[in-house]
């Protein structure tokens, strides 16, 4: 059994063709910026969407948690949470969701299948993601083999923090890694991501070694990891490896996770803009300057 | 309602096929005055116009037949004493044919307000003649083919082809006084340049429209003189039919030139629907440089009209799916794309052979019709599921009409035991609704076929001259007519909500759903939240998908066992329109969580606006439930994208991946419209800063900032495809 918390058909930026994402939960990393907060914990988590609420009090009854104070908001003690969902139940709104839930892996691969037409046409397939799927090795890998044997395009989305042994395995089954590269300097990594970044080279320099299909996707968010030593330095190492991936993608900011987090009542102390076209003007010919050609995600 | 007050039949009030004959002659003859007096100019673009709305001979136009001018007769008759007493020998019969017209036209409009459910009927239908065959043959041409049959066939036919030599006359004096005229405007030329090009128009008219246009130039000019004064329909298969005279040309900057003045045209005009490239009965594949010209100039100029569709097939070359996705990506929401390997079974499987099928473009928005062999009366009439599913729910009641018996009883739902019983009553109140909607199209039809003699276009479309019949009797080589369905997903959601909370669920009972729709939800809030948070069409999930394709193959098979009065069959089909918002607002509460009079339905065949959250691959393998070889008259598919997306080479390179794959499962048609939501919302902020955005309603492309407030709702609510 796997934790997941969405299954997203139709994405076209992760891999080749048209293919379908499955997000599992729980991320060993936590970069200040994260737009997928839900994937942080890996266990499930309650959303609450707090602008549709209108303070009815329908949810109150079985609940311990919460409160509704003389202004009619409602106030949630999320500790005394118990994910129980009688407050699902009870909304009329969809004010709140709880967010993951526990399928198999062959469940969650009937549901990717069900676009396999899609894939056959396109040269797509499935690609995995988070959270981190490394961290949930032995479920990724075993929807990989399902993959591998149905014969669609396999993928995996990762952070390059999980064991070398299930990115071995990954390799063996023929995957196509879309691997990120936040920030070479490993000080700074661990400032902006909560690990130093040693281990996930090494496992990058493994995959280059091993030959596999390995993509670079740099999410660059400014006035984070956009100085110009920074993408100085990220250059030389695409420079020093080059041949060795496919190819090399930015993937400018956006602030999509800010709300997000604030419905898992995460306080979102990050602050920043969107990335603006000329922030990315700025970013390709950085890296062209350096002799690096990089593809702009959209 | 009483269906005795529905019989328009008109033999019955004693019409006779005599008047019909008669009638037609006149029509020539009316023709013939009308292209001898009505006021010509050579427009803006340079091309011969004809305004039907000054034609005392009466409009061609799509909806009214032949529509009489007393004005002009009058008028005319003063001005030219020689032709009065001509004038006067046609003029009773006129007024008759537009009184009966007029009868008819707002008898159907009372049965559309009596059930709210259907119309049937009231247009004339549009078509596609083949201009080609004057183009290609000269009028010449077609008084050989007149001659050769007007010897077999002898039986009462003396009157409709003596109307077709007076059509053929009337465009040959058109065509003598555009020479004149051009003559002139050669010789008051102020530029060197228009001086030249009037002379070669001057030049083109002295052998057309009698011979065949030997280059581009002489056929754009009769090209356009005979689309106006056929009243601007549809060009149909533009790139095949002026493709002889594009390789005639070997001054290709001229031959452009003038393609862009017919554009030009087309976009003044409102011209209805072109279709470029397709394959032949082989397979092989018929496109030219001419099909690429013309998507290259669509995406250029960047117009809403006219409809510009493409057919692809097992052997469109991969350079055309490029263009096609060029085209789209320039935002005009056009190229539509058809299906030649659904659409030509669809015709097949309604009798038309090969031969003819893979000639099939379209006519008005977006219906299927065979290029210059028929009349398929696009459209005869339009039925709404939504409205057969409340009366299912009020046994047979209009509740917005004030609780007027409309339809029939098919039994107090309070008292259904299961889900069968609701099914089946739901499906008797269809079938009820799609059998007046084909009786009033009939009589429709009828009515036409006996006032509404066209002798121009039967000398345009293969069949008539052939058996003596005139193009609204029967004369075409396939005369089908065509039902539309609106409200499809509504219906099937209700269904499936019905079956899974009151059947499988238990959790409500007929009786609690009656009332709280009764009601308008008011005071069933929760039952409100269950029934509209039931699993939707459009999300690839087979219980509901099931339930939804089930209920519309059954009105493919309601519309198989009638016949049309030309002589065809009915068949179905599926178009997004605007009137779909009129029908949503004519409807009561729904079990899918609709509310009174809330106007926004179904799209087409795809889901209920918002419905769909699984994005488009899913959408695709819910609408591949239905079989789309059922639907020979069109089964519109619209999906929309933004912008930003869709104009990377990955979105484009996406989107056809996404049709290929919708073909290859069976699809029949798709529209992609490229437009970012940010886009759509300041332009109802900001009217004045949007007023080049185009979006796709309605089976045409229009002006977003000129839409109705809940049709921009709509439109904007539409599920977002995020590439």
């Amino acid at each position: 059994m796997g934790t997941i918390f969405n299954i997203q058909k139709f994405c076209i930026h992760d891999g080749d063709g048209i293919r379908t994402c499955v997000f599992l939960k729980g991320c060993p990393l936590r970069c200040i910026w994260c737009h997928n907060p839900e994937g942080l914990d890996r266990e499930r988590n309650l959303s609450f969407f707090e602008e549709r609420c209108t303070g009815c009090g329908r949810c109150l009854e079985k609940c311990p948690g919460r409160s509704i104070d003389e202004n009619g908001k409602l106030h949630i003690e999320r500790e005394k949470c118990t994910l129980c969902g009688s407050c699902v139940e009870a909304c009329l709104n969809k004010v709140n969701e709880i967010m993951g839930y526990e399928a198999s892996a062959e469940e969650v691969f009937a549901d990717v299948m069900k676009d396999k037409m899609f894939y056959d046409t396109t040269g797509g397939g499935l690609t995995v993601s988070g959270g981190e799927p490394s961290w949930q090795a032995d479920f990724t890998l075993s929807l990989l083999r399902m993959g591998k044997e149905a014969g669609i395009g396999i993928a995996v989305e990762s952070c390059g923090i999980g064991k070398r042994e299930f990115y071995a395995e990954a390799a063996d089954l023929g995957t196509t890694f879309l691997f990120d590269m936040k920030c070479m300097d490993s000080p700074k990594h661990k400032a902006l991501t909560g690990v130093s970044n040693e281990h996930i080279i090494g496992n990058l320099l493994y995959l280059f070694e091993r030959g596999a299909d390995v993509r670079i996707r740099m999410p660059m968010i400014p006035g984070c990891n956009d100085t110009e030593e920074d993408i100085a330095k990220l250059a030389a190492f695409l420079k020093e490896h080059e041949g060795k991936y496919k190819y090399a993608e930015i993937m400018p900011y956006h602030t999509l996770g800010v709300g997000k987090s604030g419905r898992l009542g995460r306080e979102a102390e990050f602050k920043a803009e969107n990335a603006t076209d000329e922030d990315t003007a700025r970013w390709v010919s950085l890296f062209a300057q350096n002799g690096i050609t990089v593809k702009v995600s959209k | 309602m009483n269906e005795e007050k529905l019989n328009l039949d008109p033999v019955s009030r004693g019409f006779f096929a005599d008047e019909s004959l008669e009638i037609a002659e006149r029509v020539g003859l009316a023709l013939i005055e009308s292209a001898k007096y009505t006021d010509i100019e050579f427009d803006k673009n340079g091309l011969p116009f004809f305004d039907t709305n000054k034609n005392v001979g009466g409009r061609f136009s799509y909806f009214s037949s032949v529509w009489y001018d007393f004005g002009s007769y009058e008028r005319f008759a003063e001005e030219h004493p020689e032709d009065a007493e001509a004038l006067a020998k046609y003029r009773d019969k006129a007024e008759l044919f537009n009184m009966e017209s007029a009868n008819l036209v707002s008898t159907v409009g009372k049965v559309l307000s009596d059930t709210g459910s259907m119309w049937g009927g009231s247009f004339g239908g549009h078509s596609n003649p083949d201009f080609g065959r004057i183009i290609n043959l000269g009028t010449d041409g077609i008084r050989e083919i007149i001659e050769k049959y007007k010897k077999i066939n002898t039986c009462d036919t003396d009157w409709f082809y003596r109307a077709c030599e007076y059509a053929m006359d009337a465009v040959d004096i058109l065509g003598g006084r555009y020479r004149t005229l051009a003559e002139k405007l050669s010789e008051d030329a102020d530029s060197e340049g228009e001086r030249e090009y009037f002379k070669k128009a001057a030049k083109a008219f002295e052998t057309v429209p009698r011979r065949p246009a030997p280059d581009f130039t002489a056929a754009s000019h009769v090209f356009w003189m005979l689309f106006t004064f056929d009243g601007i329909d549809s060009p149909g298969r533009f790139d095949q039919y002026m493709y002889r005279a594009w390789e005639a040309t070997v001054d290709k900057a001229e031959a452009r030139d003038m393609l862009e003045r017919i554009w030009e045209g087309f976009h003044d005009t409102r011209a209805w629907n072109l279709c470029v490239s397709g394959s032949d009965e082989t397979w092989s594949d018929v496109t030219n440089s001419l099909s690429y010209e013309i998507l290259r100039l669509a995406a250029e100029k960047k117009y809403e009209t006219p409809n510009l569709t493409v057919r692809v097939h097992r052997n469109t070359p991969g350079v055309l799916w490029d263009e096609i996705a060029n085209t789209i990506a320039s935002g005009i929401g056009m190229p539509v794309i058809y299906n030649d390997e659904v659409v030509c079974p669809a015709l097949e499987s309604m009798g038309i052979p090969p031969c003819d099928s893979h000639e099939y473009c379209m006519n008005g928005c977006n219906q299927i019709d065979i290029m210059g062999k028929s009349h398929m009366g696009l459209e005869d009439g339009e039925v709404m599921f939504t409205k057969a599913m409340e009366y299912t729910l009020s046994n047979g009641v209009n509740t917005m009409n004030g609780g007027v018996f409309s339809t029939i009883a098919t039994g107090d739902p309070r008292e259904f035991e299961s889900y069968e019983e609701v099914e089946r009553a739901f499906l008797r109140q269809l079938q009820y609704l799609t059998n007046i909607a084909c009786n009033h199209a009939n009589s429709a039809q009828q009515i036409r076929a006996v006032y509404g003699a066209n002798p121009f276009r039967s000398c345009l479309i293969e069949g008539c001259l052939e058996k003596g019949l005139d193009y609204r009797n029967g004369g075409p080589l396939y005369g089908n007519g065509q039902i539309l369905a609106e409200g499809i997903a509504d219906a099937g959601d209700s269904l499936w909500a019905i079956k899974k909370l009151v059947f499988i669920e238990k959790k409500y009972t007929m009786a609690q759903l009656v009332d709280a729709i009764n009601a308008d939800f008011e005071g069933y809030e929760e039952l409100h939240r269950d029934f509209s948070s039931c699993e939707k069409f459009g999300n690839d999930i087979p219980e509901v998908d099931e339930i939804t394709s089930r209920i519309l193959n059954r009105f493919f098979t309601i519309l198989k066992r009638q016949r049309t009065y030309r002589g065809g069959v009915f068949s179905g089909g599926c178009s997004p329109d605007d009137r779909a918002t009129y029908y949503g607002a004519q409807c009561g509460a729904l079990p899918n969580g609709k509310k009174r009079a809330h106007p926004i339905i179904a799209d087409s065949i795809a889901a209920v606006p918002g419905c769909d959250v699984k994005g488009p691959t899913s959408l695709i393998n819910s609408v591949l439930r239905y079989d789309h070889r059922n639907a020979g008259s069109g089964f519109i598919f619209q999906i929309k994208f933004d912008k930003k997306g869709f104009c990377t080479e990955k979105g484009k390179e996406s989107f056809i991946g996404l049709a290929k794959t919708y073909f290859a499962g069976g699809g029949q048609q798709i529209t992609a419209t490229v437009v970012s939501p940010d886009e759509l919302l300041d332009a109802v902020e900001n009217p004045d800063r949007h007023r080049n955005l185009i979006v796709r309603v309605g089976g045409f492309s229009g002006y977003f900032v000129e839409l109705a407030d809940e049709i921009q709702q709509s439109v904007i609510k539409r599920t977002f495809a995020g590439i």
